[in-house]
């Protein structure tokens, strides 16, 4: 039957290229975007596991950069038990880098360059974070401080009390690679970063591997205070790692309670918490791309009632030589669900070699399309579903008419 | 062997209730060879339909073999085709993606293929002339090739009865003599009870049983047909 159904669909290529074609392109749509929200999700788990402290910010800040809180708040927050250390910080979008605008960059880079780096700038924002360094330097998950590059790769020192005040910054290799010095290469270390305007000397370049931490340029609190025009008494969020008896859940919990106007999340309630808005995003993209899948749904529906109303005398003879009403169904729904097959098929091919190319474009920012057997599986599913949804009415229509009806229905 | 008894069948066409059939009563004997004739629109396709049980009468009775057509369910009736009837169109009726041997074994499609029913087929194609055509799809065969598949499509299912609807219609005189000679050479040596329909009476036979629709009934001496045409009535 499957075989017969095949042969059915080949002997109407054009036809039946174009009903692919039309379901293809909202798969392949899924596809492409649900790889896109996989990868977020991906980079944001392997970014926020590297922390596991807690992140206090200003209620309803969507974060850190958005977020201003008292600095005298760390007395009220290093009461509360449990909390190891209270490590204050400030964060901000980066001024501009050695004289240039971030977007102008961006645009600058998109022109002028070849192949990936022409996209690189494109998904890059550099933040500028200042570390209270009396709390930082006792904290266990320094990110900053692990990531810093070996010796032998020039990768300099952490920033230490002497650098209080000091114009001093750790960039990553990524920013060094990005911001070259005048002679071409990556800047390194004892060179110097316009930021802002000012003169900065490298002391270290780290790289941790996530793009969302290698965009952070790290300076001590009242150095980048300055830079900044941040007032002494006002900090954008506290670090706070918990003592070794107290659950982080626990620690959060507490300092909800204890302090008013801030919110309290650990690294993994914010992962769950880029969870839900991915999931809504994903939410979003499926009812977006539903109406695609509806017009291709249609379209193999039209096809297959063409097809279909185009084949009744052949019915009529599958029925007058024994074929059930039930088989001439089952052969026009196979022939649906193969159009739904091909579909994804091609869909998922098409994804593959797409994504594909794309994560090599996109591995200067780490962020990789996450196309998973399961969501090629389960795309390949979904057209096969429609296909076979869009199918039944023809399939009914075909298998309606008795035998004789159908066979006069060439003489009529 | 086919027992009809008040057959009547009544079609709508429009608003317009069209009576094709209006009591038929006839019997046909196993391994007979029977022809239908009469004008078009006579009813005689209707009657080789509803004697396929490709549609339901409006009242009256069918038995074939035995089995009451009638009363059967509509699966029992497609599992009967499958089993009993071959039939033969005008039109061939090939199906244009499938070679000459998928053709022929279209009715086991839903069920399954084996090597059993393929050398059934290619030996079949044989008998009708066309083992050098087995692969070739219907757009490559002649009008009496086709016919040929038809009815080798029509015996692979081992049928107790045959029955064809104007199966010379759309041939020439020359196409028409081969494919009858096929059909009578097939009747005669598996003992088939062959039905055919057919306008040209010059196929008929003396030992043939003839029946004469006129009007949608069984047309008598007395409608005066047998005055014009010199055709041999139930013989027996």
């Amino acid at each position: 039957m499957w075989r017969f159904a095949w042969q059915n669909l080949i002997t109407r290529p054009t036809r039946t290229m174009l009903a692919t074609l039309g379901l293809t392109i909202p798969i392949l749509a899924i596809l492409g975007l649900f790889s896109l929200t996989n990868g977020i999700r991906a980079l944001m788990g392997n970014t926020l596991a590297r922390m596991n402290g807690l992140m206090i910010m200003r209620e309803n800040s969507p974060a850190p950069v958005f977020s201003d809180l008292p600095a005298s708040m760390v007395e009220d927050l290093r009461k509360i038990k449990g909390s190891r250390i209270v490590a204050p910080e400030v964060w901000k979008i980066s001024p501009p880098l050695e004289g240039k605008n971030l977007l102008a960059k961006a645009a600058g880079r998109l022109f002028t360059r070849k192949g990936p780096e022409r996209f690189s700038g494109l998904a890059e924002t550099i933040m500028l974070e200042g570390q209270s360094l009396p709390e930082h330097l006792n904290l266990k998950s320094g990110v900053y401080e692990q990531g810093l590059l070996p010796p032998e790769r020039g990768g300099g020192r952490f920033l230490r009390m002497e650098d209080i005040g000091q114009p001093n910054v750790l960039i990553s290799s990524k920013i060094a690679r990005d911001y070259p010095g005048a002679d071409g290469k990556p800047k390194k270390v004892g060179d110097t970063l316009l930021v802002g305007g000012k003169p900065f000397h490298i002391i270290g370049i780290y790289e941790t591997g996530s793009f969302l931490i290698d965009g952070t340029i790290v300076m001590e609190i009242t150095a980048a205070r300055k830079l900044l025009g941040i007032d002494p008494e006002t900090v954008s969020t506290f670090y706070i790692e918990p003592d070794s008896s107290t659950e982080i859940g626990l620690l959060a919990e507490r300092i909800r309670v204890a302090v008013d106007g801030v919110q309290a999340q650990s690294m993994s309630q914010f992962n769950v918490q880029v969870g839900n808005i991915m999931g809504r995003l994903d939410l979003f993209l499926l009812l977006t791309v539903g109406l695609a899948l509806l017009v291709g749904g249609v379209g193999i529906a039209n096809t297959m009632l063409m097809s279909a109303m185009e084949r009744i005398v052949e019915f009529g003879v599958m029925r007058a030589n024994g074929w059930t009403r039930r088989d001439v169904l089952g052969l026009v729904t196979a022939e649906s669900a193969l159009l739904g097959l091909l579909s994804g098929v091609f869909a998922s091919v098409l994804a593959f070699g797409s994504i594909t190319a794309l994560n090599v474009m996109l591995a200067r920012v780490q962020l990789k399309l996450g196309l998973t057997p399961l969501l090629i599986a389960t795309c390949i599913s979904v057209a096969v579903a429609i296909a076979v949804i869009a199918g039944l009415y023809p399939a009914w229509r075909a298998s309606r008419m008795t035998p004789m009806d159908a066979i006069r229905n060439e003489a009529s | 062997m086919i027992a009809v008894s008040n057959l009547r069948k009544t079609f709508l066409s429009g608003d317009e209730q069209v009576q094709a059939l209006r009591g038929v009563d006839l019997e046909i004997e196993k391994g007979e060879c029977t022809f239908i004739v009469g004008p078009s629109g006579s009813g005689k396709s209707t009657l080789l339909y509803l004697m396929a049980a490709l549609d339901r009468p409006t009242s009256g009775s069918i038995s074939i073999d035995g089995c009451e057509l009638t009363e059967m369910k509509e699966v029992e009736q497609d599992a009967f085709r499958r089993a009993k009837i071959g039939f033969v169109f005008q039109q061939f009726n090939l199906i244009p993606n499938l070679d000459a041997v998928g053709n022929v074994l279209l009715p086991f499609i839903p069920t399954g293929i084996d090597e059993v029913l393929v050398a059934r087929a290619k030996f079949l194609l044989q008998q009708v002339g066309l083992g050098h055509r087995m692969g070739h799809r219907p757009s490559r065969l002649s009008g009496g090739q086709q016919q040929r598949v038809a009815i080798a499509r029509a015996l692979v299912k081992e049928p107790v009865v045959l029955l064809a609807d104007e199966p010379t219609g759309n041939l020439d005189r020359n196409g028409g003599d081969e494919i009858f000679e096929i059909l009578r050479e097939q009747q005669r040596s598996r003992g088939l009870t062959l039905v055919v329909v057919t306008h040209d009476r010059r196929f008929i036979q003396d030992r043939d049983h003839v029946i004469e629709i006129q009007d949608g009934k069984i047309a008598t001496s007395e409608d005066g047909l047998f005055d014009r045409e010199p055709i041999v009535y139930n013989p027996a």
